[in-house]
């Protein structure tokens, strides 16, 4: 999709025009996605939300010199990978990171719960499917930060390494390698955890 | 011997993020390596169980949208509107810079206006004119104490340039 196909890039227009409006729906439109791509680079559910709304706030600031280069969704993805990646090479942040989601009752009992509706499976299937959840979650925050967010808006996003590699600012053939070696480190974490 | 640089292509192959030209390469590889193609069974495995889970990881995050658009929204109005005793202390202190501007800069331009008849010479100056009437005699008095050197450099004068 062109840049001026995108309608994204239409409401951003607007908001370069100050609509307000126009801000906010593109706010509800991405907020529960970028949470959960800032969320899966951090590990940290509050810090992951300052997060977003700083990538909002910078966004609206910039409004003035926005150029419709490329998709929204791309320089949204962009905005908020660096804020992320650049949070979670703090020193203080490793130490955060370390507790994971277990910490975190809430998500936990909503995904049991998700999990659980899932197909209507046996309990055991439910706590089998549980742990996997788990330990994607232990394995993916291990992995470094670069590699999270590559492999994120890969699978999870549904992007092209071509859009990933705007997103995180690098080349194609950089995201090719950090995606390898994310599957990879999984693939062994995974063997290692079984 | 090559296996390593197929390897190294099969997540992007999986992926469907490979060239036509080497998608072909690697598949024929594959063809003929049964090493690389049980490999590659185990990659495709990881990547669908990696796309089922960390989608559902995504959908457990159970993030509040509402609570965070409210709270962006009252960053943004934050933002745009000042602070009244800001605003009050910002143009306090632009107005206490220019007087500061002005207290300095009008005596450095006094001459100036002197000389262009704006305002009138110190009363000292208006009483002797004869003082300050020659006063660009003394331009030259720092090129008559050193005359020997602007004497080495060769001068063309009409008398001294020859002729032709």
């Amino acid at each position: 999709m062109k840049p001026d196909e995108d309608p994204d890039v239409q409401l951003m227009l607007a908001v370069q025009r100050d609509d307000r409006a126009a801000f906010e729906a593109l706010f509800r439109k991405y907020v529960r996605q970028v949470t959960g791509f800032a969320l899966s680079i951090v590990g940290s559910r509050m810090r992951a939300e300052e997060l977003v709304q700083e990538a909002f706030l910078q966004i609206y600031r910039a409004r003035r010199r926005y150029q419709p280069r490329a998709r929204f969704a791309t320089w949204l993805y962009r905005v908020v990978a660096n804020l992320c990646v650049s949070e979670s090479r703090r020193p203080e942040h490793r130490v955060i990171q370390r507790p994971l989601p277990q910490t975190e009752g809430s998500a936990e009992e909503s995904s049991t719960a998700m999990v659980a509706d899932a197909g209507g499976r046996s309990s055991e299937d439910n706590v089998l499917a549980q742990e996997d959840l788990h330990r994607m979650r232990v394995a993916l925050l291990q992995l470094p930060p670069q590699q999270r967010a590559a492999l994120w808006l890969a699978r999870v996003e549904g992007l092209s390494y071509a859009e990933v590699a705007r997103s995180l600012g690098c080349s194609v053939s950089a995201v090719k390698s950090l995606i390898h070696r994310a599957t990879a480190s999984l693939r062994e974490r995974w063997g290692e955890g079984a | 011997m090559w296996c390593w640089w197929f390897r190294r292509d099969l997540t992007a192959l999986v992926d469907g993020e490979l060239s036509p030209t080497r998608a072909a390469a690697v598949r024929s590889h594959l063809f003929h390596c049964p090493h690389c193609a049980a490999f590659q069974e185990e990659v495709a495995r990881c990547v669908a169980q990696q796309r089922r889970l960390l989608a559902l990881v995504a959908e457990t995050a159970d993030i509040d949208a509402e609570r965070l658009g409210r709270s962006l929204a009252a960053r943004l109005d934050k933002e745009r509107v000042p602070p009244r005793r800001w605003a009050l202390a910002s143009r306090l202190a632009v107005a206490a810079a220019v007087a500061g501007a002005l207290l300095v800069l009008v005596p450095a331009l006094n001459p100036l206006l002197i000389a262009a008849g704006v305002a009138d010479p110190p009363p000292v100056v208006a009483e002797k004119p004869d003082l300050f009437r020659d006063y660009t005699l003394f331009e030259h008095l720092d090129a008559l104490e050193h005359f020997e050197t602007v004497q080495a450099v060769p001068l063309e004068t009409p008398e001294t340039a020859p002729n032709g």
